[in-house]
């Protein structure tokens, strides 16, 4: 049972530099260092982990209150195998990749790694953060506690982590790309979670029942702080933001970049392609629909013209049909196809349904296209 | 007790040789986990053994308290083991985080201070999907399983003679695990089957003239991890007529391949078919930390039919000498249309 620490007669001086506060501050650095390439995306990234560490701030500082019913033992029990299932379920989630069906896989991922911000907190909460409470707020009775449940957490996680590790790196060749794969996927948020919260699992699956005095206790205890409110607005900023998100890319017009000039490399004299009195133009364009959840679309072709029809030098082919780059939404592409018509008019039409992971039901159409006629005008673009 | 049992006890009997013994154990541990030195060249496993040796020591002069789980403990022992578990928990962490930031330092130092090595692997280039490499591995096991030791011997001070326990002999038999150590080393070397290894993701593809190109890395790990892994990374161009290897002037280009660049006679074609390390190496990615690696070789050749014949071989030996040593294969045959008919 974990009731409300005592407050210490001599308080000592928390520590500037504990070990979990060195692990966070590297692991925030490398991921920093890791997605700041990524541009536009990457700052929106930095700016969402930089969230949800004050959220765990805010969730840290505010006054411990213990839930009537998340201190039950079977809600908490409940909450640890929930936890690990969805830890599982992680470890069996690949790691997006820059195809067509990033979004899919990004955002059953995103949505089992904000399932599992839930959980923790409600962890937290079911325990009081015992398990990372600082020495001078938890008594002898918890300091025994809890170091008893870190000590068999060791046991579990060098013996599911280590050993599955272990086995998997050497046992053969399918085991050793499986475990690559997993880590570049979900299975790298399992091991941060078990690396960080595994103690208060096992603390929670330890202690024993609630007393009904100290469901009294709680009970009669004042119900909200200032903490406990900033805390509580960052938790549903943290959990909600991702849906905003996903939202928007279905609201928000999408964001259009184009540039029309002369070509800037050599011509690569496709068959039949003019030649004697070819002017030839590079054209560029760029749809970016969404904010943080997002899909960017790019047209990249250039056309020749001689005043009897238009043609494709480069850049609308089938192969040129792939969205630049996407981050937890589904890209589908619904259309792409290069005509000239009698007239001698090139049209290039790339039609996309783009829906975020967590929204799947919400989608937006974007189309790029490009239609020059034989005297090189441009009557479609993009 | 006597001095004889007093001897017998341990080397690391004060808190500071611990605590020595505690620093060599993580300096040998960040060595194994950092990129520094690049290669081993066979003799991990002496860094191994004093590995052992050291946590061997350890574990005696903490009279292997982390790992009792007799309830004969004391409420004193008891307290400093559970809280050296919890300390070690929130350590392992930053243990894991710091290697990791070691590695890729040690990675990015290498690079800028040297650059590629000669045969075009970088620390964090390598083309083959290694995952987790041995020494690596080593590492990681020593923090998993040594950390709450260390911490039981950094943190325990000096007590006073009537209050040790009794010499336990059966810490001894410990000594014991250093030759089996490196009894399943030669064992697995000898008898584990060779695994092959996936390309990674830091592959690279290129264009040719007429022709369309594909990467092609892999390699075979020998001993499971604790042995060598030799490795493939070739560029293969094919026209319809001939498939080539690009990026390594010691492999010419067929004829077909000079003829469709349509150079003009002054450029010679060494110009054109100059080394590429990122497309075509020969050695790039060895790893030969447990095992020395010898005698790399690799050779194309392009039939009558135009199918390219690549072939990459290389000696491993785990013991000086080379009396226990192994060649190993790897072919890569690509037909002139493209079709893969064999590769490692």
């Amino acid at each position: 049972m974990i009731a409300d620490p005592p407050i210490r007669q001599r308080r000592l001086r928390r520590p500037a530099f504990t070990a979990t506060r060195v692990t966070l501050a590297i692991l925030v650095g490398l991921l920093t260092l890791t997605i700041l390439p990524f541009g536009g995306m990457g700052a929106w990234l930095i700016g969402y982990v930089f969230l949800v560490l004050a959220t765990c701030v805010a969730l840290r500082n505010a006054r411990r209150q213990p839930g009537s019913w998340l201190g039950r033992r079977v809600v908490r029990r409940g909450l640890v195998g929930l936890i690990a299932v969805t830890c599982v379920v992680l470890v069996a989630t690949p790691a997006p990749s820059n195809t067509s069906d990033t979004g899919s896989t990004g955002g059953g991922l995103l949505l089992l790694v904000v399932f599992l911000v839930v959980l923790n907190i409600a962890l937290g909460g079911a325990t009081q953060r015992v398990a990372a409470a600082p020495d001078s707020s938890v008594d002898e009775r918890q300091e025994a506690m809890r170091n008893r449940a870190h000590r068999i957490a060791y046991v579990v996680f060098a013996v599911a982590v280590g050993g599955t590790a272990v086995v998997a790196d050497v046992a053969s060749q399918q085991t050793r790309s499986w475990l690559g794969w997993s880590f570049r996927g979900g299975g790298l948020f399992a091991f941060l979670e078990l690396l960080f919260v595994l103690p208060a699992m096992v603390l929670a699956f330890l202690e024993p029942e609630f007393r009904p005095s100290d469901v009294r206790e709680a009970m009669e205890a004042p119900r909200q702080s200032t903490g406990t409110r900033i805390a509580l607005t960052l938790l549903t900023l943290t959990v909600g933001l991702p849906f905003l998100m996903s939202v928007l890319v279905a609201v928000l017009p999408p964001r259009t970049a184009t540039t029309i000039q002369a070509p800037s490399g050599p011509l690569r004299q496709q068959p039949g392609a003019p030649s004697a009195t070819t002017t030839c133009r590079e054209f560029f364009a760029r749809r970016d629909v969404g904010y943080g959840v997002q899909a960017a679309l790019q047209l990249h072709a250039q056309v020749c013209w001689d005043g009897r029809r238009a043609v494709e030098d480069y850049g609308m082919n089938q192969s040129d049909c792939h969205p630049d780059g996407t981050d937890l939404v589904t890209v589908a592409t619904t259309q792409c196809t290069r005509t000239t018509d009698a007239k001698g008019t090139l049209a290039f039409t790339y039609r996309t349904s783009v829906s975020s992971g967590l929204t799947p039901f919400l989608t937006r159409q974007v189309t790029l296209q490009l239609v020059v006629d034989r005297n090189g005008n441009v009557l479609q673009f993009p | 007790m006597t001095t004889g049992n007093r001897a017998r006890r341990s080397v690391v009997e004060t808190r500071w040789q611990r605590r020595i013994a505690v620093v060599l154990t993580l300096a040998v541990t960040a060595v194994l986990g950092s990129n520094l030195p690049t290669s081993f060249h066979g003799l991990a496993i002496v860094v191994v053994l004093v590995l052992a040796t050291l946590d061997i020591l350890l574990v005696r002069a903490t009279g292997a308290l982390a790992f009792t789980i007799r309830r004969t403990l004391d409420e004193r022992e008891t307290a400093l083991r559970d809280r050296a578990y919890r300390r070690g928990f929130r350590l392992l962490g930053a243990a894991l985080a710091v290697a990791l930031l070691l590695f890729i330092a040690s990675a990015y130092v290498l690079t800028a201070t040297a650059g590629p090595s000669q045969n075009g692997s970088t620390p964090l280039g390598s083309q083959i999907n290694q995952v987790i490499s041995g020494r690596w591995l080593v590492a990681i096991v020593e923090l998993v399983v040594m950390l709450p030791t260390l911490m039981i011997a950094w943190v325990e001070g000096d007590r006073p003679e009537e209050e040790r326990g009794a010499p336990q002999p059966h810490l001894s038999l410990l000594w014991l695990s250093i030759p089996a150590l490196a009894g399943a080393w030669l064992l697995v070397n000898a008898l584990a089957p060779d695994q092959g290894t996936a390309p990674s993701l830091n592959s690279f593809d290129t264009s040719f003239p007429g022709a369309s190109c594909a990467h092609y890395s892999g390699g075979r790990v020998v001993g499971a991890q604790f042995g060598a892994t030799v490795s493939l990374n070739v560029e293969v161009c094919w026209n319809g007529t001939d498939a080539f290897v690009l990026g390594d002037p010691s492999i010419p280009l067929p004829q077909s391949a000079i003829a469709a660049m349509q150079l003009p006679p002054d450029v010679p074609v060494d110009n054109v078919n100059y080394p590429q390390l990122d497309l075509t190496s020969c050695g790039a990615d060895t790893v030969d930390d447990f095992a020395m690696v010898s005698a790399s070789t690799c050779a194309g050749t392009v039939d009558a039919s135009g199918t390219l014949h690549y072939t990459v071989r290389a000696r491993v030996s785990v013991l000086p000498g080379g009396v226990d040593r192994r060649d190993v294969t790897l072919s890569l045959v690509v037909a002139r249309d493209g079709r893969v008919l064999e590769q490692p």
